[in-house]
């Protein structure tokens, strides 16, 4: 067997009741390496055609990467995995946090859920066991509660637990699952499916050491990568990241970024370093992404400054094996307790998305979202569908039971907001994500609400680069944002690797440059999807790939960690099998492998004012050159069948 | 890889409590067991084991240390790059985070740095020391001082 793995995966029949160990064939992580990879392969054979998302057939999968665990930086990432109930489509969602060490040293590369319990339960997991254990006084309890109640009956190591709040009981279609207090894998409505499961919680904990072929040579590696990591000039303040988003955001070219920057960004201020230069860039989408930076400037974006955010801060946050601690642990104003510094995500969909600039809104509804465990873009992105609505005359003070919605009024978008978390009122109706609110409002509601194939975006505008519009109608999972862009190929620098890959763009280009439809652009977004799928199988962060694949050496410590010889280009293939084992899940699943956007989101029409004036995105013709440079039939985007000999051989498992 | 017990073992249970993976089985007064499967090497059961009758993963005996000779971690915090690495592998949830600690707060030890949160707890494994990545951590026979 290969090191760094454990070879063993746990399977819980909630149905039955029963936990069972299966072992691993060594090919499977041939083919598909560990982490997404894993799930994939299990998912896509386990999970009958056309299953129903929220019934007994689907499973729920929980996995750490292949370098979790061994030594390796910034790898402590867990992934979920199943059909997600909100788009029908392959779901996953990563978090951070403490769970994936977790998994791995109880002896599992992952922890798969099929059936669904007669009652509540949690999971829990230590060295030597694993076991259903009664959930009943749990069920109700909001994901800090829950935690703090499982924790409370642990002897010794402390457990790590991941668990749905209220949101995913009472299956909101775009409800998280929660770990560490608040930290949450968000997307893709999972929270829901574990809810469907009547799985309120796993808890877990072991000390089983992973195994890793060449010890010297991965510490070498990694005390070569800390250099970078640890590399952090003091002169940047939050004002001089604006001022800098604001000179490339007005100038007609735009410089090919590095993401040593971001990292230094992340390392004092976290994601929300981004919070002004996105609305400078035009890279943050605005009032239900119909405004633009000159809707959010000055004054009203002022109240989000980093600096501002960082004032709340107590106490730094890193989650396993990462040394840039891009989290923090944060006051609350106005009363009691603490939260997670809330993320870029958060502060713009429920900031810029509603122009609100009220940031102790912010903070609060952050820390009531993260205990509810509901997904703050799509919390954003649907309370925007509904001022919009509410100013349009399509909703009104009757529907709302009161709430006069308007754009910036942080009183009435946080009373609204409880109403989704509670599933009460207009809140039930917006609970599943716009795509369903907009089906059961109807006239014409569909217009303003903005998704891709059924989930709400990211605050990345498409209209700034066009990348990531690409990547929210072509990845397995539609609206993602975590996988690829323009700017990420620019930051992964992949070309220092490989010669097979897109070479660098230039160090400064024209921006209309973003706009053209040519291979070498779909080339990057084919480059962007197979790296995001190793990283996702290894177990690496997003921010610690775009430090740069020179100086985080992931393709190194794979070839450490597992004793193989691969080339990087060895690599990227696999991470494409693994994206084309996802495209066949979605084919399997009679899902749409292009989803729909909503207009808005390729700019149909066109934004009138701001940075992103005049500016829309072709897909038409991008997407066939990206299938068939993934390998995949150009007219329909189905995996050849090549590529999918060995999931479909009949076998062992 | 793992520890073994030899048939001079007499029962006392002493190994089997402080075994943190729970590994060792066996009746008071009778010869005890070590499962391979479920042994991490940690080695306390033979830094407890009055009676010479552990042998290590290298098939010698392990020699028993009272408790105040224990070389438990200390870290210098100046090269500490809080990854929690340390919080993770410690197989008896003995290090925290300083944060959550009740000590005062001080700008010169940073929120996010770990501390031996549980000197009573820790069993002296040095699985800390050996997985931090840049080497911080020492393991000292010492009168246990935070910072």
């Amino acid at each position: 067997m290969i090191k760094g793995v454990a070879g063993m995966i746990l399977w819980v029949d909630l149905s039955a009741g029963t936990c069972q160990v299966e072992a691993v064939p060594e090919s499977v992580y041939e083919h598909y390496l560990a982490g997404i990879g894993l799930a994939a392969y299990y998912l896509y054979r386990r999970i009958p055609a056309i299953a129903e998302a929220l019934g007994p057939e689907n499973v729920l999968a929980f996995v750490p990467g292949l370098l979790t665990g061994t030594g390796a930086m910034m790898t402590g990432r867990w992934m979920v995995a199943g059909k997600s109930p909100l788009t029908g489509t392959w779901g996953d969602a990563n978090c951070g946090g403490t769970l994936a060490p977790a998994i791995k040293s109880a002896g599992y590369d992952g922890i798969f859920f099929s059936g669904i319990s007669a009652k509540p339960v949690y999971l829990y997991v230590d060295h030597n066991r694993a076991e259903l254990r009664d959930a009943g006084e749990l069920w109700g309890k909001d994901a800090r509660e829950t935690e703090t109640l499982i924790q409370a009956s642990n002897q010794g190591k402390p457990l790590q637990v991941a668990c749905i709040g209220p949101a995913g009981e009472k299956l909101s279609l775009i409800a998280g699952i929660v770990n560490d207090q608040g930290r949450m894998a968000a997307r893709s409505g999972l929270g829901a499916v574990m809810g469907s499961k009547r799985l309120k919680a796993l808890a877990i904990k072991g000390s089983h050491p992973v195994m890793v072929a060449d010890r010297e040579s991965l510490k070498r590696l990694t005390t070569s990568f800390l250099k970078f990591a640890q590399f952090q000039p003091p002169f940047l303040n939050g004002k001089g990241v604006r001022l800098l988003g604001t000179v490339l955001g007005k100038l007609p070219l735009t410089m090919r970024q590095d993401g040593m920057l971001y990292k230094v960004l992340l390392k004092k201020w976290g994601t929300v370093s981004m919070n002004e230069f996105s609305i400078q860039t035009g890279d943050s989408p605005i009032r239900n992404w119909t405004g633009s930076n000159l809707d959010f400037d000055g004054k009203k974006a002022a109240g989000i400054n980093p600096d501002k955010l960082l004032k709340r801060e107590t106490g730094k946050y890193h989650c396993y094996s990462c040394p840039i601690g891009c989290g923090a642990i944060c006051e609350l104003s106005g009363r009691e307790g603490d939260t997670h510094r809330p993320e870029y995500e958060t502060v713009l969909a429920l900031g810029g998305l509603l122009m609100n600039e009220d940031l102790d809104s912010l903070f609060e509804m952050n820390e009531r979202l993260n205990r509810a465990g509901l997904d703050s873009i799509s919390a954003g992105g649907v309370i925007a569908f509904a001022i919009e609505c509410f100013e349009r005359g399509i909703l009104t003070s009757a529907d709302t039971d009161g709430i006069v919605l308007k754009w910036g009024n942080s009183e009435a978008i946080m009373a609204l907001m409880q109403k989704i978390i509670d599933r009460e009122g207009i809140g039930d109706l917006l609970a599943d994500g716009t795509k369903l609110a907009a089906k059961r409002i109807g006239k014409g509601s569909e217009e303003f609400a903005v998704n891709a194939g059924g989930q709400e975006p990211a605050m990345h505008d498409g209209r700034a680069d066009p990348g990531f519009a690409l990547h929210y109608a072509v990845e397995p999972t539609p609206g993602r944002h975590t996988v690829g862009s323009q700017l990420y190929y620019e930051m992964y620098r992949l070309w220092k690797r490989s010669r097979k890959v897109p070479k660098s763009p230039a160090l400064f280009f024209s921006k209309n440059k973003r706009f053209k439809t040519n291979r070498y652009l779909a080339g990057m977004a084919a480059a962007n999807s197979q790296f995001k799928m190793l990283i996702d199988a290894t177990g690496l962060c997003l921010f610690g790939a775009f430090i740069g694949v020179d100086r985080i050496p992931v393709f190194e410590w794979l070839n450490a960690v597992t004793g193989w010889q691969k080339s990087p280009d060895e690599y990227l293939e696999l991470g494409r099998q693994i994206s084309s084992l996802r495209q066949a899940f979605n084919e399997k699943q009679g899902a749409p492998l292009r989803h729909k956007l909503n207009l808005r989101l390729v700019g149909m029409p066109p934004l009138t004012e701001g940075i992103n004036k005049g500016r829309s995105v072709d897909l038409d013709a991008m997407v066939p050159l990206y299938w068939g440079l993934m390998g995949w039939n150009i007219a329909t985007g189905q995996p050849v069948t090549a590529d999918l000999a060995y999931v479909q051989q009949e076998g062992s498992v | 890889m793992a520890y073994t017990i030899l048939e001079s073992c007499t029962g006392c249970t002493l190994c089997a409590r402080k075994c943190p993976v729970e590994a060792i089985s066996g009746v008071r007064k009778e010869l005890h067991h070590i499962d391979a499967a479920i042994c991490i090497d940690c080695g306390v059961c033979g830094r407890v084991c009055a009676f010479h009758a552990i042998l290590n993963p290298k098939g010698r005996e392990a020699q028993r240390l009272r408790p105040e000779e224990w070389q438990k971690p200390s870290w210098s915090i100046q090269e500490c790059v809080a990854c929690n690495i340390c919080v993770d592998i410690c197989p008896t949830g003995s290090i925290g985070l300083w944060r959550n600690s009740s000590y005062p707060q001080d700008k010169d030890y940073p929120s996010d740095a770990p501390y031996l949160a549980y000197p009573e707890t820790c069993i002296a494994c040095a699985f800390c020391a050996r997985d931090c990545p840049t080497g911080c951590i020492s393991m000292q026979k010492q009168e246990l001082t935070v910072g």
